[in-house]
C-alpha cells in the first residue's frame, strides 16, 4: 500500500473510526434485539399482540409491541398532517412571495427554531398545551390534557422548522426562468407558482416531509411529557397514547431480565422504522436526480 | 432534424443583401408596406433599475406583421427595451418605465391595464429555451388551461396548431404525452417554448436572442420560421448576430451605449440600408465590424 501523508491518515482514520462505530452499533443493538426471541423464547408473533405486561411479577407476561408502533406511527403521521400544510405554505410565502426583509427574519428565526431544546419545547407543552386542552375542550373528552393530540400537537411545532427549511429549498431550486416563462405567458403569479413551481419542487417537499417524520419517530423527551404515556392502541385523539420512544425512557431504570430485553426490541423496530424512512428519503432523492 | 434543405430553403427566400441592392433599394423591392398600421410603438421611453438610467429615450415605431430586429453590443439596453413591451420589466425590483409604451394605441402601463393581460397579447421567447418540467402536450398546453381552457378537443386542436406553425409537430407528434419537454433537442425545445408562445394565441411575440444558445441547423430553423411567422405575428427580435439581423428582419434598430453608460437608440431603418448604407458612423462601425 502506498504510504500516506498526514492529512489523508487523519482524514481516514475518522471516516474508520465513524463507520467502525456505525457498524458496532447497529449489531450490538440487532444482538440485543433479538435477545428477545432466541434466549427468552418469547415467540416472534408475540410482539404483534396489542397487551403489554412485562411486569415479571404479574400473572401471565406478555409483550406486545403493537401499542407502541401504532402509537409512534399515529403520533407521527397527525403531526405531519399538521405541520406539513403550515410548512410548506411558510416555504413558498419565503421562496415565492416574501420581501428580502421578511426573508432575512424569517430564515435566522428558523435557525433559532431548530436549536430550541426538546425539553423546552415539552416544558412549554406541560404547562400551557396540556392544561389549555383539559379546561377548553375537556367536553371533547380531553379528561386530563394528555393525549395523542397533546403529542402530535408538540412533535408538529418540532418539525415545522425541518419540513420548511428542506421545502424552501426544494422551491429556491426551482429554475427562475421557469417562473418568468409561466408569466411571460399571461398567468398570475399564483398560477406560475401552483402549475409550474409546486410539481416541480414536489418531490423536494416530499423528501422534506419524510425527514420531518423521521424527527417525529426519534423524539422521545418532549413527546412522552405530554402524551399520557398508555400503552394503548390509539383510538381517539383525546385520550392518552405512548411511543416506542417513550415507553424505552420510562420502563429503562426499572426494566431488568426480559423485560429489558423487550426494550431492546423496541429499540430495533424503532431502528428499523427508521431505516425504512431514510431508504425512502433516498429513493425519492433518486427520482428527483433522473428528473 | 438536421435536414439540409432547411439551409438552403432559408438562402433561397432570404438573400444575404448585396452591394448591388444598395442601388436598388426602394420600398417595393424590399417588400415593406409603408402604409401598415403601428403595432408597437415606444415615445420617450427611459427605463432606470434603481438609480441607473439603463436606456433612454428611445422612440421607435414597430409595424404590424413585420419583423424588427434590435442590435447592439452588450449592455446597450436593447432587451430592456423589449421587455417593456410585455412588462416582463415590472418583475425586476427598482425596474421604473418613464414614457409611454403602446400596443394598437393604447398605453400599456396605463393604471387600468393588467400585466396579465399584456403578456397574453405580447409573448415573449428566451434566451434559453426554458420547457416546463413537463410532456410536449402539457407545455404547450400550460398557457390556454391557465387561460380557462378544458375542452379537451379544443386542446388537442391548439396543441397540433401551434406545434405546426411552430414547424415542430412532425417530430414529436408521436410521443407529445410520452415525452418530457426538457428530453428534446436545444432547438426542438426552443421551437415547443415557440408553440407554447403559440398557443395563447398573442398578436407580437418578442425574443430574446433566441439562437444564442443553439447550433448553426437549429438556428436556421428558427430563423425559417420567423419568416413563415410574420405573416400573422409582429415579431421583435433581439440578436447579437448581425447576420441574423440581415436574414430575418424587415427593420433593424441599432441601440449603443452613451458615454453616461445609458443605452440609447442610434438608428432605425430599413434593414437592407442599416446594414449596406446606414446614416450614422456609430452603426456603420458596428455593422462593419469596427466596434465591440
Amino acid at each position: 500500500m502506498a504510504r500516506l501523508d498526514a492529512p489523508r491518515r487523519i482524514t481516514l482514520g475518522a471516516a474508520l473510526v465513524v463507520i467502525a462505530a456505525v457498524v458496532l452499533l447497529l449489531g450490538f443493538i440487532v444482538w440485543r434485539g433479538v435477545q428477545l426471541f432466541v434466549v427468552s423464547g418469547v415467540p416472534v408473533t408475540q410482539i404483534l399482540s396489542p397487551t403489554w405486561q412485562p411486569d415479571p411479577l404479574s400473572e401471565g407476561t406478555t409483550y406486545g409491541l403493537l401499542p407502541f408502533i401504532a402509537g409512534t406511527l399515529a403520533v407521527m403521521v397527525v403531526a405531519a398532517v399538521v405541520s406539513t400544510p403550515l410548512s410548506v405554505g411558510l416555504a413558498l410565502f419565503m421562496a415565492e412571495v416574501a420581501p428580502t426583509w421578511a426573508r432575512r427574519i424569517a430564515q435566522p428565526a428558523m435557525e433559532v427554531f431548530v436549536g430550541i431544546p426538546s425539553v423546552v419545547y415539552g416544558w412549554l407543552g406541560l404547562t400551557i398545551l396540556v392544561p389549555f386542552l383539559r379546561v377548553h375542550f375537556g367536553w371533547l373528552g380531553f379528561a386530563t390534557g394528555f393525549s395523542w393530540l397533546a403529542g402530535s400537537l408538540v412533535l408538529a411545532l418540532m418539525i415545522l422548522p425541518t419540513i420548511t427549511s428542506i421545502s424552501y429549498d426544494a422551491f429556491v431550486a426551482v429554475p427562475a426562468d421557469m417562473r418568468s416563462a409561466s408569466l411571460a405567458l399571461g398567468t398570475t403569479r399564483w398560477q406560475a407558482i401552483r402549475h409550474v413551481v409546486l410539481p416541480a419542487a414536489a418531490t423536494g417537499v416530499a423528501t422534506a416531509i419524510v425527514f420531518g417524520l423521521t424527527r417525529a419517530a426519534g423524539e422521545a423527551l418532549a413527546v412522552q411529557m405530554v402524551i399520557g404515556n398508555a400503552p394503548v392502541i390509539p383510538t381517539s385523539l383525546a385520550r392518552p397514547v405512548t411511543t416506542l420512544t417513550s415507553q424505552i425512557t420510562l420502563d429503562m431504570s426499572d426494566a431488568t431480565g426480559t423485560w429489558n430485553e423487550a426494550l431492546w426490541t423496541m429499540g430495533l423496530v424503532l431502528l428499523l422504522i427508521s431505516l425504512a424512512f431514510v431508504l425512502l428519503i433516498r429513493w425519492l432523492g433518486r427520482g428527483r436526480s433522473q428528473a | 432534424m438536421n435536414t439540409p434543405q432547411g439551409a438552403s430553403t432559408v438562402t433561397a427566400t432570404r438573400p444575404t443583401p448585396t452591394p448591388l441592392a444598395i442601388a436598388s433599394l426602394q420600398p417595393e423591392l424590399t417588400g415593406l408596406d409603408p402604409d401598415a398600421p403601428v403595432k408597437l410603438r415606444a415615445q420617450d421611453v427611459s427605463i432606470r433599475y434603481g438609480d441607473r438610467v439603463a436606456v433612454r429615450d428611445v422612440t421607435l415605431d414597430v409595424p404590424e406583421h413585420s419583423v424588427m430586429a434590435f442590435i447592439g453590443p452588450s449592455g446597450c439596453g436593447k432587451s430592456t427595451v423589449l421587455r417593456c413591451f410585455d412588462r416582463m420589466n415590472d418583475l425586476i425590483p427598482g425596474a421604473a418605465v418613464e414614457g409611454r409604451v403602446e400596443l394598437d394605441g393604447e398605453d400599456v402601463y396605463a393604471p387600468s391595464v393588467l400585466p396579465v393581460e399584456v403578456r397574453r397579447k405580447v409573448g415573449l421567447v428566451f434566451q434559453r429555451p426554458n420547457p416546463f418540467p413537463m410532456s410536449i402536450y402539457e407545455n404547450v398546453a400550460f398557457g390556454p388551461r391557465r387561460h380557462g381552457e378544458q375542452g379537451k378537443a379544443r386542446l388537442d386542436d391548439v396543441v397540433e396548431r401551434s406545434l405546426r406553425q411552430a414547424a415542430l409537430w412532425d417530430e414529436v407528434k408521436d410521443d407529445l404525452r410520452k415525452k418530457s419537454g426538457l428530453s428534446l433537442s436545444g432547438g426542438q425545445q426552443q421551437r415547443l417554448c415557440i408553440a407554447r408562445t403559440l398557443a395563447t394565441d398573442p398578436e407580437v411575440i418578442l425574443m430574446d436572442e433566441p439562437c444564442s444558445a443553439l447550433d448553426p441547423i437549429a438556428t436556421l430553423k428558427i430563423e425559417e420560421l420567423i419568416g413563415q411567422l410574420k405573416v400573422d405575428y409582429t415579431i421583435v427580435i433581439v440578436t447579437h448576430n448581425m447576420q441574423q439581423a440581415a436574414r430575418v428582419s424587415d427593420r433593424t434598430a441599432f441601440f449603443t451605449l452613451g458615454e453616461d453608460r445609458a443605452g440609447y437608440l442610434v438608428e432605425l431603418d430599413e434593414t437592407l440600408r442599416i446594414f449596406t448604407n446606414p446614416a450614422n458612423q456609430l452603426t456603420e462601425d458596428y455593422v462593419s465590424g469596427r466596434f465591440g
